[in-house]
């Protein structure tokens, strides 16, 4: 499991992401990110739907109720453009962290 | 059974007590709630077994709201939250302490007001001649005359040296002379005449050296034809109204001139000042000018230099210029910047009889400063006030620390209400500004307009003025009250801090009443040098003498004229003559018995006549006046004491004396008469009977009305077609000092408004300091301490401080008025009694401030006082 701290700090670029393959709502977000992670990500319920409004009072993603294919109202939140630049800071910056630690594991690995 | 609405009603219920949940998140997560149930019975589970699970993983309502909470702590939304809140607990304080916050919001504003007023003056005196376009390049050439050992500054120079520097100095490009200001020369079309328009006699080149933007003509040729005039378009209008004044023809003295130009209005900050220029050739014929003798300096001579000339150099190369032609001459020439000529002219000893309306560069920085100093003071009040009361809100502070505010959001807090109070008084200052400006106006002569005030840069300056107001205010309370500790603040420990801020606050308040009690000796030395101006005496008296320009049968027929006059009964004597004046153009050609050849002097001319002595109310020293019953007088010469005494010891009378190659005898010594500004002392002077251009009538007091009546009737006949105009003596004498007078009053106005400021302070802090002491003063007076004895212990901190403050004001006051009385050769002694009065008025007003809230407080029922807390 990861730890709380790291599910905290990922859930942003995680949500833009998903968000950038087309609209969804929290229940299926949270459904999708379960899955990609293979279970090993486990977001409580309680948080994603703060960290949603977050994300749209800052105006990264934006939101509206919609009929879904099962005749229910359901809260779809989709990205904005400044959502995508966003994703794009975030992603630069978590890729120099994967950069960083696989660099520094295969030199390790070397000395091991 | 389960009935899933029913349960899912009930925990909708459950969450709308929560804070952060509004409808629309518990819409969104009921809707939630039912996806995963659905999931669940999907996957075999039963409804109650899913409907538990599904709120289980959701979580209970306390989890939800805190993650929402902490997602909303963003920034931006507390801040706003917290503004409000400030401005609430702002708004609430105003109104909780409505005194408090009027003593307040009324200094500042009355300070900033006075500092705007002061600054909107400074920026006009300033921005004099510096709309030309090389007003950088372009210097007027001085002459110094060192004869007689003197050295008097003059603005005219030698008539050809103009011409002489444009050929032998490749670093001046062209060189302009001038005669300007002058009025009562008849331009005229046919019988219209407007005698108040000034002239300019300009060489061609003037309208390109000096831009005046032209409305018709050209500049450049405007003037190469000698009988050509430019219009100013006032005049213009005045002359042709709708017409094209253009190509019309003028005349002046019997001359046609064409009208070539019209240019706009001359600002009122230029040193030029005239509504018509014609070239200066035609003075030649009209006022047989020399204008090709180095002797000759009647015009002042302008120049303009190639870029990047240093006037400093150039001065040097032509200091000595004139002796090269007249090698006698002790004439040395300086250069002057155009800018520096209003404001640092005041040594030029004809300049305040020539420019109507000179400036002193020293008031622009005392005005400065004292616009700095007033603001100053109406800040440290501000701080002052807010200190004191703010000990109150000590606890406020403790409060909000506790809850968790940081020093920084607590100094934000206070700059905050402190930025905001100063925008409010700067917007009442405005206010104030619009509704003064016609006073200030006729108070220093200016007319500035509330255009002026919204100008962009001024407006900037202003909204920087108060944005630092607000902080230099804000900030010594913000800091000091931010450092409170809360648990010492809510234990009741708070006196150490104000005990602090006590010191601090009484420092202040010494060094504000140091400063208003300097204004205010700095305005009585003013007025004191005015009233002494006006009270010493003259050796003559210029009352009920008027003077006009003798023409017509005053010209030709004087004799029948003056008996004319003379028929009045309320007219007491006339004379031809040249009023007594400040005397310029002294001559070095004098020569007397036992003259000392190596002796340099410069003697001045007076002209009259007979009556001359009884129309000014001079005095005999020794010998007699001119007489009709002496012939010859009209070669003799009568001396002024100044003069005898250049002479050397011995009794002047019966000496003979020559002056411009005519020789005579003393026959009398008149006591000193000083009829120039009192900056220079008495000129040597001689009185030769030779009658002069005015004609000056000495009349019965109080009969002024009637007189001018009788003279302007016996004008129209004697000189018809031409309007009369006169002035009077003592006013011509008066506007020597109308600088002075303007300093004087201006400065009375705002050392006023300084103590108005301070004893704004003054009773807030006391009004603080009698609050505080409400109780000790309860409990002295059940011990039986009397009324007044309390009112002295509580008067007795401020007397002490307006004491302290007086000797820290005096030398201050003493120094400066040392320097500004160093202006005048005549002048008061400055004494203690100046000092003492300044000190005496800001102590009286100060008790009166204090001493009835003193009053108060003492006299209070102790009973109340005491049992309040």
């Amino acid at each position: 499991m990861v730890p709380k701290a790291l599910v905290a700090a990922s859930a942003k670029p995680i949500i833009l992401s998903l968000l950038l393959s087309g609209e969804n709502y929290g229940y299926r977000i949270l459904q999708r990110v379960r899955l990609v992670s293979g279970g090993t990500l486990e977001w409580s319920e309680a948080m994603l739907y703060p960290v949603l409004h977050r994300l749209e009072a800052d105006g990264f993603i934006r939101s509206a109720w919609k009929l879904s294919g099962e005749g229910r109202m359901r809260k779809y939140y989709f990205l904005t453009k400044a959502g995508e630049k966003e994703l794009q800071r975030e992603k630069s910056h978590w890729l120099s962290v994967h950069k960083a630690l696989t660099s520094l594991w295969a030199t390790a690995e070397k000395i091991d | 059974m389960f009935d899933l609405e029913k349960a899912i009603a009930g925990w909708k219920r459950e969450l709308k007590g929560g804070r952060a949940l509004e409808d629309g998140y518990r819409r969104e997560l009921e809707e939630h709630l039912r996806d995963k149930i659905d999931d669940l019975v999907a996957h075999g589970a039963g409804p109650a077994e899913a409907f538990d699970e599904a709120v289980r993983s959701l979580g209970g309502r306390d989890d939800i709201d805190t993650e929402f909470v902490k997602a909303r702590k963003g920034k931006r939304r507390a801040a706003n939250a917290l503004l409000g809140n400030y401005a609430r607990i702002a708004l609430r304080k105003f109104r909780r302490q409505k005194g408090f916050s009027f003593i307040n919001l009324a200094g500042l504003s009355v300070g900033m007001a006075c500092c705007i007023l002061i600054l909107l003056w400074v920026k006009d005196e300033t921005s004099f001649d510096r709309f030309h376009k090389n007003a950088d390049r372009i210097f007027r050439v001085l002459s110094i005359d060192r004869a007689g050992g003197g050295d008097a500054w003059d603005t005219s120079s030698p008539a050809p040296l103009g011409e002489a520097l444009v050929r032998d100095f490749p670093e001046v490009v062209r060189a302009v002379r001038a005669q300007s200001g002058w009025d009562g020369w008849d331009l005229r079309r046919g019988p219209v005449v407007f005698p108040e328009a000034r002239l300019a006699a300009v060489d061609p080149a003037f309208f390109e050296m000096f831009a005046f933007p032209f409305i018709a003509g050209d500049p450049r040729t405007a003037l190469a034809d000698r009988h050509s005039v430019v219009l100013t378009e006032s005049l213009a209008r005045k002359f042709f109204g709708g017409e094209n004044a253009l190509g019309q023809v003028l005349q002046m003295n019997r001359t046609d001139l064409r009208v070539t130009g019209v240019i706009r209005d001359l600002p009122r900050n230029s040193h030029f000042q005239f509504e018509y220029a014609f070239p200066l050739d035609n003075m030649r014929e009209w006022r047989e000018s020399r204008l090709d003798d180095w002797a000759y300096r009647q015009c002042a001579t302008y120049i303009e230099t190639q870029p990047g000339v240093s006037g400093k150099t150039l001065h040097q190369k032509i200091k000595s210029l004139v002796q090269k032609h007249v090698p006698a001459s002790r004439v040395e020439l300086d250069l002057q910047p155009l800018r520096d000529i209003h404001l640092r002219s005041t040594r030029i000893q004809n300049f305040a009889v020539q420019y109507p309306n000179p400036g002193n560069i020293a008031y622009v920085f005392l005005f400065t400063a004292a616009a700095v100093c007033i603001l100053l003071l109406a800040c440290v009040n501000f701080m002052n006030l807010a200190t004191a009361r703010y000990g109150a809100r000590a606890l406020e502070v403790g409060v909000r620390k506790l809850a968790g505010a940081g020093r920084a959001d607590l100094i934000r807090q206070f700059l905050g209400e402190s930025i905001l109070t100063s925008f409010v008084a700067l917007a009442a200052a405005g206010l104030l500004v619009v509704l003064a400006l016609p006073a200030f106006n006729a108070l220093s002569g200016k007319s500035l307009s509330t255009a002026d005030l919204v100008r962009f840069p001024t407006l900037g300056g202003f909204l920087a003025i108060a944005l630092l107001t607000g902080l230099a205010a804000g900030s010594y309370p913000a800091f000091f009250l931010s450092s409170f500790s809360p648990a010492r603040v809510l234990k009741g420990g708070l006196r150490l801090g104000l005990r602090r801020g006590g010191a601090l606050r009484k420092i202040l308040v010494v060094g504000q009443f140091a400063f208003t009690i300097a204004l205010l000796a700095a305005a009585l030395i003013i007025a004191g040098q005015l009233r002494y101006i006006r009270n010493k005496d003259l050796g003559f008296n210029p009352h009920n003498v008027v003077s006009f320009a003798g023409y017509g049968n005053y010209y030709e027929d004087f004799p029948a004229a003056k008996q004319e006059l003379l028929k009045n009964p309320d007219v007491l004597s006339v004379s031809r003559c040249f009023p007594p004046g400040p005397g310029f153009g002294g001559t070095t050609a004098v020569d007397w018995e036992g003259k000392d050849p190596r002796l340099d002097v410069a003697i001045y001319g007076d002209m009259g006549d007979y009556d001359y002595l009884e129309t000014f109310g001079l005095a005999m020293a020794e010998g007699r006046f001119f007489s009709r019953d002496h012939p010859t007088d009209a070669d003799n010469f009568v001396l002024n004491e100044t003069a005898a005494r250049l002479l050397g010891p011995g009794p002047a009378v019966g000496k003979r004396f020559t002056m411009d190659g005519r020789t005579g005898t003393i026959i009398g010594v008149v006591k000193d008469y000083i009829a120039g500004p009192f900056h220079a002392p008495v000129q040597p002077k001689v009185i030769a009977l030779r009658g002069g251009f005015f004609v000056s009538v000495k009349y019965r007091p109080g009969s002024t009305a009637a007189v001018l009546g009788f003279l302007e009737e016996t004008w129209k006949k004697f000189v018809p077609g031409r309007p009369f105009r006169y002035d009077f003596l003592d006013d011509t004498i008066e506007g020597y000092y109308r600088a002075e007078r303007q300093t004087g009053k201006i400065m009375l106005a705002f050392a006023g408004l300084a103590v108005f400021i301070a004893c704004l302070g003054l009773f807030g802090m006391a009004a603080y300091a009698a609050e505080q002491r409400t109780k000790e003063i309860g409990i002295r007076k059940t011990l039986g301490a009397g009324s007044g004895r309390l009112v002295g212990i509580l008067l007795g901190e401020f007397i002490r401080g307006v004491l302290l403050a007086n000797l820290i004001a005096w030398p201050l006051a003493y120094a400066a008025g040392r320097v500004w009385l160093r202006n005048f050769a005549y002048k008061m002694t400055l004494g203690p009694a100046v000092f003492l009065a300044a000190s005496c008025l800001a102590l009286s007003v100060a008790l009166l401030t204090v001493g009835f809230l003193a009053w108060k407080t003492a006299a209070a029922d102790p009973v109340k006082s005491l049992r309040y807390e």
